[in-house]
């Protein structure tokens, strides 16, 4: 790793894919997933933006707004507690901009996760890929074929 | 007798010493055959086997209580209390914990992965049973490495106020937490090994005070104590600070010796009021190979029990999250003096140890004391220098008001390094990276930032030591990344 010295901007993500019907605003861990995922949804016919939030706190409300507004459909990931979590953060935010669109938080909800490999805890908590792309396509209604296969 | 026909800890009364020796003897072999298959810790657990063995023979525990720290080094009493013939399944889903669980048996009486808790717990199960009208026994047993921690301290300082509760705390001094301790404490506890038992602490004790310097100023007042009480001078140097904090101190005990281990907790029972029995272990032993290499083995992936070395993975991995950090870091370092990289005893979990081999003067490891460390960092950020707290998810939560009360309301640039963010696997619940983001992000000045992958990790790691305007905290996974350099 001899490049990559740059410093980030303080509060800016990076839309790493563009889509029309649902928007994935992605945390840490939960990018390369989030990535996965929107693979997962196209083969279903759904085109899905993704978006590599970077910071929870600022959140990049100029990057999320506009795309959550035009969208309409808005999923969190994230590898942590929902409550008080990143998904908590952006539903904050866009309530208080009034954007009141539907929303998905994905993560890890109100439970202890005992030992196990993280792949196992990951499949009990619903949060390897095609379970969440599954989840969403639930969420939103969209017509889910029986079985959801992995990319 | 076998150990598989141990269900019961009260089984272990009344047997021979060339009995309980040859269950020593399983115990180390299955804890070997164990962690060398699945993974998980080992010079803790095996360092304290007769410890064990003697202490549950005189105890019952069906009514006496044992608090152990941190639960790491409770392998051998998992075995004990029927939990042999599923110890294969170690720290595996479904399986037996790599910790203590009060969910998992009646026989682990407060669970814990965390360090230093103990003898809290173990007196405030004391203070019940008096409250009660019950009558027990309550046993801690703590880790050196626990003891350099703030809150065991907090609780000596309680309990040895508290003359008429019975409380018995165990030192199981290996001279080691994961790293090599640090600190004044480790130093004290190093000079009471090396002194012969019965020298007395006529001789310059104030100079002993004034090299614990936690303890230092509280003290003055107990100093003229000590010259008036002569029955203190029966006592070895060693036990000199813990029965000035109101302990009858016990030890230093050969703690591979089960006779004279035996022999000193029955006695040690019978003493009133707070005491503490010195145990002197050795880390790892019984295996040669985790012996001689401590940091190493404290806890260990699957490895071959013949060479001791880890067994190869199937294919070359991308560099795992901590290493990219502590490359990353040490190559800042190097070109500016203002940065240190501070770890509570997790140099290498952290990757800092990278830093403490290159840029030694830039290092600091403050033993296990999340709390002093961060206000420690808040300090020398006020003094224009760049620190940078790598401390796990899970282990920053011990330092919350300071993170609160010294950095954020003063909005002092400390730099938060968060490595085992998120799902941290086999260790379980007590360590799981599950709640920094709920935790941090309602602190008014804190930034919050977690990378995509290990080279996004690298350009968050120079970001956090350019902004100077406040505290920023990075999130990172355990584990290795995604091979992007």
């Amino acid at each position: 790793m001899e490049e990559g010295w740059e410093p980030l901007e303080i509060g800016k993500g990076e839309l790493l894919r563009a889509g029309e019907d649902v928007l994935l605003v992605a945390y840490g861990s939960m990018v390369y997933p989030a990535m996965q995922v929107a693979e997962i949804l196209k083969e279903h016919g759904l085109s899905a933006a993704v978006i590599n939030a970077r910071f929870a706190k600022p959140l990049d409300t100029a990057l999320i707004f506009p795309l959550a507004k035009q969208i309409g459909r808005v999923v969190t990931l994230e590898e942590g507690c929902l409550m008080g979590g990143f998904g908590s953060a952006v539903l904050e935010a866009l309530q208080e901009a009034d954007i009141l669109v539907p929303v998905l938080r994905l993560g890890v909800p109100d439970v202890l996760v005992e030992h196990a490999t993280p792949e196992e805890s990951k499949a009990d908590l619903g949060l390897t890929p095609p379970q969440m792309a599954k989840t969403i396509m639930q969420k939103f209604g969209v017509a889910q074929p029986t079985v959801v296969t992995g990319s | 007798m076998h150990l598989s026909e141990l269900t019961h800890p009260n089984q272990l009364h009344g047997l021979s010493i060339a009995q309980l020796s040859q269950i020593a003897a399983q115990i180390r072999d299955k804890h070997l055959e164990t962690v060398a298959a699945t993974g998980g810790h080992l010079g803790p657990g095996l360092g304290v086997v007769e410890l064990t063995l003697a202490l549950y023979q005189t105890l019952d525990l069906d009514k006496d209580r044992v608090v152990w720290d941190v639960g790491h080094q409770a392998y051998p009493h998992k075995m004990l209390t029927g939990r042999y013939n599923n110890f294969h399944t170690l720290r595996q889903k479904g399986g037996i914990a790599g910790y203590l669980n009060r969910r998992e048996s009646p026989f682990d009486h407060f669970g814990a992965g965390h360090a230093s808790t103990s003898i809290s717990a173990a007196l405030g199960m004391a203070i019940a049973r008096d409250l009660k009208g019950e009558k027990f026994k309550v046993v801690a047993i703590i880790g050196d490495g626990a003891l350099t921690g703030g809150m065991a301290l907090e609780a000596i300082n309680h309990a040895g106020h508290l003359p008429h509760t019975n409380l018995m705390v165990v030192l199981n001094d290996n001279e080691m937490s994961i790293s090599p301790n640090v600190g004044a404490i480790p130093r004290y506890l190093n000079k009471i090994r090396l002194s012969p038992q019965v020298q007395f602490i006529a001789d310059n004790l104030e100079e002993q005070f004034k090299h614990i310097p936690f303890l230092g100023e509280n003290l003055t007042p107990e100093m003229q104590r000590i010259k008036e009480g002569m029955k203190r001078l029966a006592v070895p140097k060693v036990g000199a600070v813990f029965e000035e904090l109101g302990f009858t101190y016990v030890g230093p005990v050969d703690g591979h010796n089960l006779q004279e281990l035996i022999t000193t907790f029955q006695h040690a029972h019978t003493i009133p009021g707070p005491v503490l029995v010195h145990v002197v272990t050795v880390k790892g032993k019984g295996y040669a190979i985790a012996e001689k290499d401590q940091v190493g083995y404290h806890a260990q992936n699957p490895f071959d029990l013949v060479t001791g070395k880890a067994k190869p993975s199937s294919k070359p991995k991308p560099p795992s999250y901590s290493k990219v950090f502590g490359e990353t870091l040490t190559k800042l370092a190097e070109n500016d003096p203002r940065i240190v990289g501070i770890t509570a005893a997790m140099a290498t979990g952290t990757g800092l140890d990278i830093l403490q081999k290159r840029v030694p003067n830039q290092y600091i490891d403050v033993g296990i004391a999340e709390q002093h460390a961060v206000t420690m960092a808040a300090g020398m950020a006020t003094q224009g220098m760049r620190p940078v707290a790598a401390i796990y998810s899970t282990f920053l939560q011990r330092a919350y008001d300071q993170i609160v009360h010294d950095v954020c309301i003063q909005n002092l640039p400390v730099f938060f390094c968060m490595d085992r963010a998120g799902i941290v696997g086999a260790d379980g619940p007590t360590h799981q990276g599950m709640y920094d983001i709920a935790y941090l992000r309602c602190l008014p000045n804190m930034v919050l930032m977690a990378p995509k992958d290990e080279a996004e990790l690298q350009r968050m790691i120079v970001t956090g030591i350019n902004y100077t305007d406040g505290p920023i905290a990075l999130r990172y996974p355990r584990g290795n990344g995604y091979g992007v350099a």
